[in-house]
């Protein structure tokens, strides 16, 4: 199996992905896929397209910015869009770790082939810590959001169904939102956003 | 008959602007908890420092709503939460 990634960085939320995102791709690594690690200047449009055309991945995985309609990459540069090119996402189970784009851009992929979609219905919002700006992995207050997040790509990588996939990520969720309401920890404040991605995070299969 | 259901939605009216008072107050007395160097990140939106979010909510403006909303949804899902994660049914689509 090969993976696609989109790993842009150019601002506060974009530089948390690209950080996390590695993770997936230490993980597609042990698991042996080939992977196209598309960060930074790589992650504009025409270099996707080539890469989804050419290479056709089974699993993509975009990280960055979006809407209702589009996912974007490097410098907010559209890299998917309703009614262009969603198409390309024919016969791939696709995850997208962005804002709003479960909502048209989801159904309208699954409509165009693709196998399976995980996204979010809404603003995907999550704390961070400024004083570990320059360390994003030990941000404790941005870790549960990119953890739970980061779970749907690991089991797509692991070869789960989007399904799956979906439901293990969701499972995490509950599991640190739990852990959380039961414990003296100080860090609670982060409890609305982090029940908020979970209920935004949405799941298209192919019927 | 007029009178009345003038006096009426004038009174509801005021209900309604307490309440939105008060639900602001509340997110406001909320974020007061939250650590001085935490920010919020809300995708294109940006990130905002509490005293940021605070002015937003205290604004009412649409980045204010967003985080009132998400403080409301949070407190109305309190009671729904499942104890363990097997017995939560994720959404279907």
């Amino acid at each position: 199996m090969s993976l696609l990634i989109t790993r842009p960085r150019y601002d506060k939320v974009t530089h948390y992905f690209f950080h996390w995102a590695q993770l997936l791709i230490n993980e597609a690594n042990r698991k042996r896929l080939k992977i196209f690690d598309l960060s930074r200047e790589k992650a504009v449009r025409k270099t996707v397209e080539s890469y989804l055309i050419r290479q056709s991945p089974k699993l993509v995985i975009f990280n960055g910015h979006g809407n209702d309609v589009c996912i974007t990459g490097q410098d907010d540069e559209k890299l998917i869009s309703v009614g262009d090119n969603e198409h390309l996402l024919k016969e791939k189970s696709v995850y997208v770790r962005a804002c709003s784009a479960g909502k048209i851009l989801g159904p309208k992929t699954i409509e165009a082939g693709a196998t399976g979609f995980i996204g979010y219905e809404k603003p995907f919002i999550f704390w961070r810590d400024e004083n570990s700006f320059h360390n994003p992995l030990n941000d404790t207050f941005a870790k549960p959001f990119l953890e739970c997040s980061n779970q749907v790509g690991i089991s797509l990588i692991k070869g789960h169904p989007a399904r799956e996939a979906h439901n293990n990520s969701i499972k995490l969720y509950l599991k640190k939102i739990i852990e959380m309401l039961t414990s003296e920890s100080y860090n609670t404040f982060i409890l609305p956003e982090l029940i908020g991605n979970m209920k935004n995070q949405v799941c298209y299969e192919k019927q | 008959m007029e009178q009345t259901r003038n006096k009426e939605e004038k009174k509801n009216k005021k209900k309604g602007k307490e309440l939105e008072k008060d639900i602001i107050n509340l997110v406001i007395e909320r974020l007061k908890t939250v650590p001085p160097t935490a920010s919020l990140s809300i995708g294109e939106r940006g990130s905002f420092s509490v005293k940021e979010m605070i002015d937003h909510v205290r604004e009412n403006d649409d980045t204010g709503k967003q985080i009132i909303e998400t403080q409301l949804e949070y407190i109305r899902s309190l009671k729904d939460l499942p104890v363990t994660p097997e017995e939560y049914e994720p959404s279907n689509h």
